[in-house]
């Protein structure tokens, strides 16, 4: 019910409201700050970069099998995605084999797909949302080491955040593109191609095209069979993990819920309360989101022989995008939006 | 004035973004320690280790080595192996005459084979001399190598 005193109020806050948004709400300032936060991470990847002087385990595994690709060899570890010892021939062709030329590669990729991920939800959710978001996923602790390592988080997260790209694109080709993507994840991290199946099916679901999914679809199916005919005729078989490690679907471990605020942080407390709002339910590009986090905790959870942190790389912009949802609901807070309150008549009628 | 449900989102929209702002500044502090402060990544003695390596191991030889076998791969050139089945020191020796392998790479102290880690321990090192003939040790940031060449033996 408003009174006259409320309507007095009115103008008051308007004003206030206005302030706020000149403070906060202005795009070009976001994305100055944005910029530099971009420099910076840059700056802090580069100096940790530099103080590794030899790869990580898995660093050296993929190094080894760039060079047994390019000198025509036996793989050593015949189960590894081959894109990112693809990438590394590339650079040798040009550099000659010196290991220190692919230590900055996933950085590379993965600044390239927080740049994406901002321009995208800049777009979508607002500026300083998509601050927000980017800035949450780029310093978390687990992305940061893992994509400072000679390993695939870092490309295999690109190949996610372009296929979404892709996918939120207006024209048709872009459907062709996004399935071209999610092969490329495919071949940079074989699991992940779950993360990006998610977003094409929600995408598919909501944007009710099948003459365009359809060619997506064609697009993955090729790029797929090429990946795997390719490693084929170099190793006689395919093989996507050790078999230790491929222990999927027994039974759903807590790991991941249990460990949540030492792989996401504290903020990660936040995202059950975006579900307490009815916003959350009415804006349909929510749903990539939902579903990309709530598959992809799953899945990781029935995996009960090989639970680690860096498996929810992949995934960090969904935790955040829904984190960050919780809070702008909570700023923007409405008794009405709450999905356990009826609307009343006379909130209707106002 | 505020009213009460106002104050109450107020209340939570300043803890959640205080929250925000703690896990950005937690989470950068926290980025370079995730793979701990002494890992061998952080070594700048052990890739001259390993190409010194190169040069005592014969290209025809391969190595044992109970950790870190694609590193050691990648950066002496050798074949590498790691004899995971191995659980006692005589399966070692086992392993080596059935595999032909006649040099051992020890990081002191270090083993990813359970049933080797005692065998590698500083103090039970001077015992491998039975067996074999210690060519180099390296010492490095991370670790000490010890590299160590099998006896002939004679039937």
């Amino acid at each position: 019910m408003s009174t006259d005193r409320d309507d007095d109020k009115g103008p008051r806050e308007a004003t206030k409201k206005l302030r706020i948004k000149n403070i906060t709400g202005s795009s070009k300032l976001i994305d100055f700050i944005f910029g530099i936060f971009c420099i910076y991470m840059i700056i802090t990847y580069s100096n940790f970069i530099n103080t590794i002087h030899v790869p990580i385990w898995d660093g050296a595994v993929f190094l080894l099998n760039a060079h047994e690709w390019l000198n025509n060899i036996n793989l050593s570890e015949i189960y590894r995605p081959p894109l990112l010892s693809w990438i590394m021939d590339a650079i040798w062709v040009f550099t000659g084999e010196d290991w220190t030329t692919i230590i900055y590669v996933q950085m590379i990729f993965t600044i390239a797909g927080i740049i994406l991920l901002y321009g995208l939800l800049r777009r979508k959710k607002g500026a300083l949302f998509a601050l927000g978001v980017s800035a949450l996923t780029l310093t978390n602790a687990q992305l940061f080491f893992y994509t400072s390592q000679i390993r695939t988080e870092g490309i295999s997260f690109f190949f996610v955040i372009l296929t979404l790209y892709f996918l939120e694109g207006t024209k048709r080709a872009h459907w062709l593109f996004s399935g071209v993507s999610i092969g490329l994840t495919f071949a940079a991290r074989y699991p992940i191609l779950l993360q990006s199946m998610i977003i094409f099916v929600v995408e598919s679901i909501s944007k009710k095209d099948p003459k365009s999914a359809g060619k997506a679809v064609i697009a993955i199916v090729v790029v797929i069979l090429l990946v795997v005919v390719i490693v084929y005729a170099k190793t006689g078989t395919f093989q996507m993990a050790l078999e230790k490690d491929s222990n999927f679907g027994t039974s759903i471990s807590p790991f991941y819920l249990v460990n949540a605020t030492s792989i996401w942080g504290p903020a990660i407390l936040l995202l059950p309360v975006a579900f307490l709002f009815k916003s959350t339910f009415k804006d349909k590009f929510n749903y990539v989101f939902i579903g990309w986090f709530i598959i992809s905790f799953l899945s990781w959870s029935t995996n009960a022989s090989n639970q680690q942190y860096r498996f929810t790389i992949q995934f960090m912009p969904a935790a955040y995008f829904l984190v960050m949802l919780a809070v702008k609901n909570l700023v923007k807070f409405d008794r009405n939006n709450l999905v356990f309150l009826k609307t009343t008549s006379s909130t209707l009628n106002k | 004035m505020l009213s009460a449900p106002q104050f109450i989102a107020l209340g939570f929209s300043g803890i959640a973004i205080f929250t925000l702002l703690i896990t950005v500044i937690l989470s950068l502090s926290l980025g370079t320690h995730v793979g701990g402060n002494k890992a061998i990544i952080y070594d700048k003695k052990i890739i001259s280790a390993m190409n010194d390596i190169s040069t005592k191991v014969p290209f025809y030889e391969g190595i044992i080595s109970p950790n870190f076998t694609p590193i050691v791969m990648y950066f002496t050139d050798r074949q590498v192996y790691t004899p995971y089945s191995a659980n006692s020191y005589a399966s070692l020796l086992k392993v080596m005459n059935n595999e032909n392998y006649t040099y051992l790479l020890v990081f002191e102290n270090q083993s990813d084979i359970p049933g080797l880690k005692d065998i590698f321990k500083k103090e039970k090192l001077p015992n491998l001399s039975k067996n074999f003939s210690e060519i180099a040790t390296y010492n490095t940031d991370f670790s000490k190598l010890h590299l160590y060449k099998r006896n002939l033996i004679v039937n």
